[in-house]
């Protein structure tokens, strides 16, 4: 009888239904999940700018507040086109009031980051004068909880410091001396981020605006 | 006729019915992308400001390091440009400088403070005040 299979139609779709059900769905869940990560990567942006920036004017800050006695004292600044090391009073983890800390910043290739490490100085001021002996390398490679590691910028293609040679007026890639901090260094970054951050050594800008030398025109 | 006289709802959804139902979606979500594209319009301003503010604290970090002979003073009428040899937009301005008919050298200006204004690239500027030079002082 031709009209019978139809009396037992009411209970399931036809393929055609369900392939255009399941189109429309694909279709809803494609464009959710555009929105999202639309959302997403708008957030982020707006992130890592700021993360940029915060990071930037600590650099600058750091910079500003290094300690020139403590450098000479302890000769233990290094500065190399893809690092550079120094002592400062301004901290990541004790702020402007801490103890003085060894810090590092670095070109990390494997993570394509500008890293930093930071180390409390030992206690030095505990110590008879000859007592107390550390290096370069126990404070560049030490461990445990007070070191500080942080990713400053990253996504970079290249980072590149170099420094101010007073004697010649010139940029240099590598520092000739371990004991007296230079007047500016400059790190210079490539990547979507990029750019170039010149930091200023405050105990030689605070010599050269009291008037000892002509460093303002 | 009905199946069986099944109310018109237990049947599905009519063409019109999902094509409101995606009208709205899709309002909604052209709603939120345009929330999203102000944000993205606000953080590619802000990138902007901090490039632009980035460079003028380089060029104040730079300030300092300036040798005497390393750029032109060019007097104006109320200011003096500082100009790079060989440049032409002048990459300092000093102002509340002494003017009395009389062309001070740049090194041996006595006001007590010089305001020096470091342009940047958006047409802001990055004032530094720094104490004007001693007489005899080089």
């Amino acid at each position: 009888m031709r009209g019978a299979p139809a009396q037992y139609r009411p209970g399931g779709f036809t393929l055609l239904e369900v392939l255009v059900a399941l189109a429309i769905s694909a279709l809803l869940i494609f464009l959710t999940v555009s929105l999202y990560q639309t959302v997403l990567r708008a957030g982020e942006t707006l992130r890592a700018g700021h993360r940029a920036w915060v990071a930037e004017q600590f650099l600058r800050a750091q910079a500003y507040e290094s300690d020139p006695e403590l450098v000479k004292r302890f000769g233990v600044m290094r500065g190399g086109i893809e690092a550079f090391s120094f002592i400062t009073r301004k901290s990541a983890q004790f702020g402007d009031y801490g103890p003085p800390v060894f810090v590092t910043y670095r070109y990390d290739q494997a993570t394509r980051a500008l890293v930093y490490d930071e180390v409390p100085m030992p206690g030095w001021w505990n110590a008879k004068p000859g007592d107390f002996h550390f290096t370069y390398d126990d404070l560049r490679y030490a461990s445990g909880d007070q070191v500080w590691h942080d990713s400053l910028f990253t996504d970079l293609a290249a980072v590149r410091f170099s420094y101010w040679d007073e004697e010649h007026d010139r940029w240099v890639d590598d520092l000739n001396t371990t004991s007296k901090l230079p007047a500016a260094v400059r790190i210079a970054t490539t990547g979507p981020l990029g750019r170039t951050i010149v930091l200023e050594n405050g105990a030689s800008s605070s010599s050269s605006s009291s008037g000892s030398s002509p460093a303002a025109p | 006729m009905r199946a069986h006289g099944k109310p018109r709802a237990a049947a599905g959804f009519t063409l019109l019915e999902v094509l409101i139902a995606m009208v709205i979606l899709a309002m909604a979500a052209a709603v939120i992308l345009q929330h999203v594209r102000g944000l993205m319009d606000y953080a590619r301003r802000a990138q902007i400001h901090y490039v632009d503010v980035d460079g003028m604290l380089n060029r104040a970090a730079e300030f300092g390091l300036r040798g005497p002979n390393t750029f032109e003073a060019r007097m104006q009428a109320d200011h003096i440009d500082l100009v790079d040899h060989g440049a032409s937009k002048p990459f300092a301005q000093v102002f509340n400088l002494p003017f009395g008919g009389a062309l001070i050298p740049i090194d041996k200006a006595l006001s007590p403070y010089q305001l020096y204004m470091l342009p940047g690239d958006l047409g802001r500027s990055l004032p530094l005040l720094m104490p004007g030079l001693k007489p005899g002082e080089k």
